[in-house]
């Protein structure tokens, strides 16, 4: 984990994990709502729970979708985990678009 | 499959996610190698500097400077997760206008109090301090100097500087801002069970079936401690969940039972639960009998405000709110009798059914609950009455003292508990629950800290609102703040905060990181070190104490508070500062200064440098010559140690992830009053409330009185205040940090559609809110994450350009002289 990067858009990658609790009937609008954001991806989900992974070029971007997440109807809490930075990640990952399903 | 170094990076990331969710994660999702250690940077564990939960992050350190901070995944508290705040937790300490020299008002090279900031030296700083402290104390004497601290100074500052004022400067005007947060709690805990703090952990959020909120928006406020509540409802269907408010917020998403009632009604909720559990035979009679007794509290108490007040002036009881007097169980029931159903609704606006819908979860003897609440509790003119009123119903049906039944006070600061309360930081307080007030906690005092009898002065000091009244009267002259922002926080600013400030008799220092409202209106600003800058240890809301070390330098010439306070008892000598007959009686003690009679005086001094863990600086312990925090440390767990307030030895917090005490024989206690669990409670006894010397807790019959003022005709809603997600408090730290002020940048006015409407305005209409005190100007919202029912307005204090406590009153619990905040009348006017 380096530095936090300073706004050079595009020198970085940031990947941050949340679990969002949510109510269970409404899973699927709240899953849709949060890949509509862009950089999210559902790593795993239970009744009730995901396991959410972003993806961004600054952390500005995460804490916004922290904060749309955590007010989203039906959801009830999102809290983070991880977060990762890294500078030179990303020409790294462009090569490899059709990754593994997480 | 060929993995990229990012694919590599999400795995990590799920991976860490799904443990702390308790969820197993797909196949091609488990965790890989080369994660977070490989890339060079120094981690260490410490406790988050926000709230009272007491999450435990990992702090990543390169290049003397933290770089990166992540959830603790062996913290029991947060199990790896993190709220917003915590994720910034590595920026807090790196804003652009760090404070990093002292700065002293001056013209022509003098101090001035009318002058202007310029830098200057320590040397010359404490040079005028300690000119100004000299100059009141010839003046006028001890009780004209005051400090005022903080639940956000590290155990061993907080102690520092009670040893300071109350034994070497012999002034008991030192005062925590905890006053503003959790006097009441502490108050209910005396009364009730005579030791302060809660008697259960967060391991009931794991065996509780249900969970009553009152007043608390733990969604926000708590967040982590809400994913533990949220993930107990969603695992299990027969938990429940009630949320009482006066205004519907995030909290209320997750309720089963949500309840909004008229401000200050919930005096009147809690004693109409205590009539149903009695007209339903749902009284524990044995626990009841054995472990309990009841008691008449004192009524009429008045509003904590200035004596001269006409509401002061009516009260039957203005001067003796605390009284009490024995009764029995009959005249108990006859007292609630009058809560009746109809007159509850009537009182509160809570439909019946939902009422006993919320008397039901307590009258269930199958059903294990926690009670949960915090500042919509103590800060409250009843605010000591509405904590006794729930252990009430607690006791009635002996849910009390196991895993999951548990009235459970949440605090607010992060070392409300573990300094504030436990070190004797308020102004009526020593260590461990003792009093300045009586002689035998005095003499103890003075025997465990070295000094001669007659040290300690016996009268209770200037608590928080009254050192501001006393400030603007000329009656306090010298001022020391540490740690907190009180010309912000502070109610009534404009008319009891302001003016003692800059009253020209007064020498007002502040010591923060950051320029914020109070450091503006100081005369001497002092450059304070933060957090991981020094060795700190913090004690949250379940007894937890827990420690970390320095892990950086901190910037510029900035001095932790600790060193501050040390340094600055250098300049005294006992025989300027205590009474010639003090020193007659003690020849021993003449002529020496305070640091050495208080911290070189062969307890605090006893560890020496080579104890110290050379992997990390510790500027305090360089400066003196010998470990200064575990000398504090260790003479301050003196205090505790075989009376229910035991704490291990200090190298064990260092290892641990916290300990909760009391903690006997290396084991910590999750419940107190329960043999079993507490080592103080003999297996025979089953249960005893030893905090009295009855052995037994008290049920208090305490009845509704209304708010200290209530909206009318001209200034007709009620003005509630709090806090929002991303900012603490003051917000003098969070918006620091770009990512938290954008997503919360200016504090908004949350108001009814139709309060708007009938005024003309609507959202984002910029508005006037006015009190009798003074008003401010904000922007309507109507929709968002707040929504006030009708005739209630909700606005939060975190934003320095919009002071709402300009309009608030300084109105407190006579009992505890916390400040109500979340009470009075305002109007609202398009500008």
């Amino acid at each position: 984990m380096a530095e936090p990067s300073q706004g050079r858009a595009g020198a970085a990658v940031h990947i941050s994990s949340l679990i969002v609790y949510l109510r269970p009937e409404a899973a699927e609008r709240v899953v849709a709502a949060i890949l509509a954001l862009g950089g999210a991806e559902i790593a795993a989900r239970e009744a009730g729970k995901l396991v959410v992974v972003l993806e961004a070029e600054h952390e500005g971007v995460l804490a916004d979708h922290l904060t749309k997440i955590n007010l989203m109807p039906d959801v009830y809490v999102a809290a983070l985990v991880y977060h990762q930075v890294e500078e030179a990640v990303a020409e790294a990952g462009n090569e490899c678009e059709e990754r593994h399903e997480a | 499959m060929k993995l990229s170094r990012r694919d590599v990076m999400k795995a990590q990331a799920a991976s860490v996610a799904a443990t702390a969710a308790g969820i197993a994660l797909p196949a091609g999702a488990q965790p890989l190698s080369g994660g977070k250690e490989a890339v060079g940077i120094q981690w260490s564990k410490a406790a988050c500097r926000f709230c009272g939960t007491g999450c435990s992050v990992m702090v990543g350190v390169q290049q003397d400077r933290v770089v990166a901070t992540h959830g603790d995944t062996q913290s029991e508290v947060n199990r790896g997760l993190n709220c917003v705040k915590g994720y910034f937790l590595s920026k807090i300490m790196y804003g652009a206008d760090r404070l990093t020299r002292p700065l002293l008002r001056m013209r022509d090279g003098e101090y001035a109090k009318d002058g202007d900031f310029e830098e200057v030296s320590w040397e010359r700083a404490f040079d005028e301090m300690e000119r100004q402290w000299k100059r009141v104390l010839r003046e006028k004497g001890p009780t004209a100097v005051g400090m005022f601290g903080s639940g956000q100074w590290t155990v061993w500052e907080g102690y520092a500087a009670a040893k300071l004022m109350k034994a070497g400067l012999r002034s008991n005007n030192l005062d925590p801002n905890a006053r503003h947060c959790m006097a009441s709690a502490v108050a209910a805990f005396m009364r009730t069970f005579g030791i302060d703090e809660p008697m259960g952990c967060y391991d009931d959020f794991e065996a509780a079936d249900a969970f009553v909120l009152w007043g608390s928006n733990m969604a926000e406020m708590h967040p982590i401690l809400w994913t533990r509540l949220t993930d107990r409802r969603l695992s299990h269907p027969h938990v429940r969940v009630a949320v009482l408010s006066t205004f519907t917020h995030r909290s209320s998403d997750l309720a089963d039972i949500p309840i909004i009632f008229t401000p200050g009604t919930d005096l009147a909720i809690a004693n109409y639960i205590a009539n149903y559990l009695i007209q339903n035979d749902a009284v524990d009679h044995a626990f009841v009998e054995r472990h309990t007794g009841f008691w008449l509290g004192n009524t009429d108490i008045g509003y904590g405000l200035r004596p001269e007040h006409e509401l002061e002036q009516r009260a039957a009881n203005a001067g003796d709110p605390g009284g009490m007097q024995q009764t029995d169980f009959e005249t108990y029931k006859a007292f609630v009798a009058d809560y009746t159903r109809d007159k509850v609704e009537a009182l509160t606006g809570v439909s019946g059914d939902r009422l006993d819908q919320l008397a039901e979860l307590y009258a269930d003897p199958d059903r294990k609950v926690m009670s949960l609440w915090t500042m919509g509790f103590n800060q409250h003119t009843r605010g000591v009455w509405a904590n006794q009123l729930v252990y009430n119903l607690h006791l009635l049906t002996g849910k009390i003292s196991e895993p999951g039944n548990s009235p459970f006070s949440l605090t607010g600061q992060p070392s409300a508990c573990g300094t504030a309360r436990e070190v004797g930081t308020f102004s009526h307080r020593l260590p461990a629950d003792m009093v300045v007030a009586n002689p035998e906690h005095r003499a103890l005092a003075e025997k465990l800290w070295k000094l001669p009898p007659g040290t300690i002065p016996e009268t209770p000091g200037y608590h928080a609102v009254l050192q501001d009244r006393k400030l603007k009267d000329g009656e306090l002259n010298a001022y020391w703040v540490q740690v907190n922002n009180n010309m912000q926080a502070a109610p009534n600013i404009l008319n009891e905060t302001y003016p003692g400030y800059r009253n020209p008799e007064n020498f007002i220092v502040v010591s923060d990181a950051y320029p914020t409202v109070t450091t503006s209106a100081a005369d001497l600003i002092l450059p304070t070190a933060m957090w991981v800058e020094k060795e700190g240890a913090y004690g949250n809301a379940e007894r937890r104490t827990q420690f970390w070390h320095q892990l950086v330098s901190a910037p510029g010439e900035s001095r932790s508070d600790l060193w501050q306070l040390m340094e600055f008892s250098k300049r005294f000598t006992t025989d300027e500062v205590w009474p010639a007959e003090l020193l007659d009686a003690n020849p021993e003690y003449k002529g020496r200064t305070l640091f050495e009679v208080l911290f070189a005086n062969g307890q605090v001094d006893a560890y020496g440098l080579e104890e110290l863990d050379p992997k990390h600086p510790n500027d305090e312990s360089h400066a003196f010559g010998f470990y200064v925090q575990k000398g504090l440390f260790e003479e301050y767990a003196s205090f505790g140690r075989g009376k229910a307030h035991d704490l291990a030895s200090f190298e064990t917090y260092h290892e641990e992830r916290g300990l909760r005490w009391p903690v006997v024989d290396g084991k910590e206690t999750k419940w107190r009053f329960r043999a079993g669990y507490d080592p103080y409670v003999k297996a025979e006894e089953g249960v005893e409330f030893y905090g009295h010397a009855d052995g037994r807790a008290r049920i208090m019959a305490l009845p509704y009185e209304p708010p200290a003022e209530s909206p009318d005709e001209e200034y007709d809603l009620w003005l509630v205040t709090g806090r929002v997600l991303e900012h603490w408090h003051s917000g003098s730290m969070t918006l620091r940090v770009p990512e938290l002020y954008k997503a919360f940048p200016g504090a908004r006015c949350f108001m009814h559609p139709l309060d708007a409407q009938e005024r003309g305005l609507r959202r984002g209409s910029e508005i006037r809110i006015a009190s009798r005190r003074g008003e401010m100007v904000s922007r309507v919202e109507t929709r968002g994450r707040n929504r006030p029912p009708r005739g209630v307005v909700f606005v939060p204090w975190f934003d320095a350009s919009q002071l709402i406590n300009k309009c608030t009153l300084d109105a407190t619990d006579p009992i505890s002289k916390q400040t109500d905040f979340k009470k009075c009348a305002v109007k609202v006017l398009g500008v």
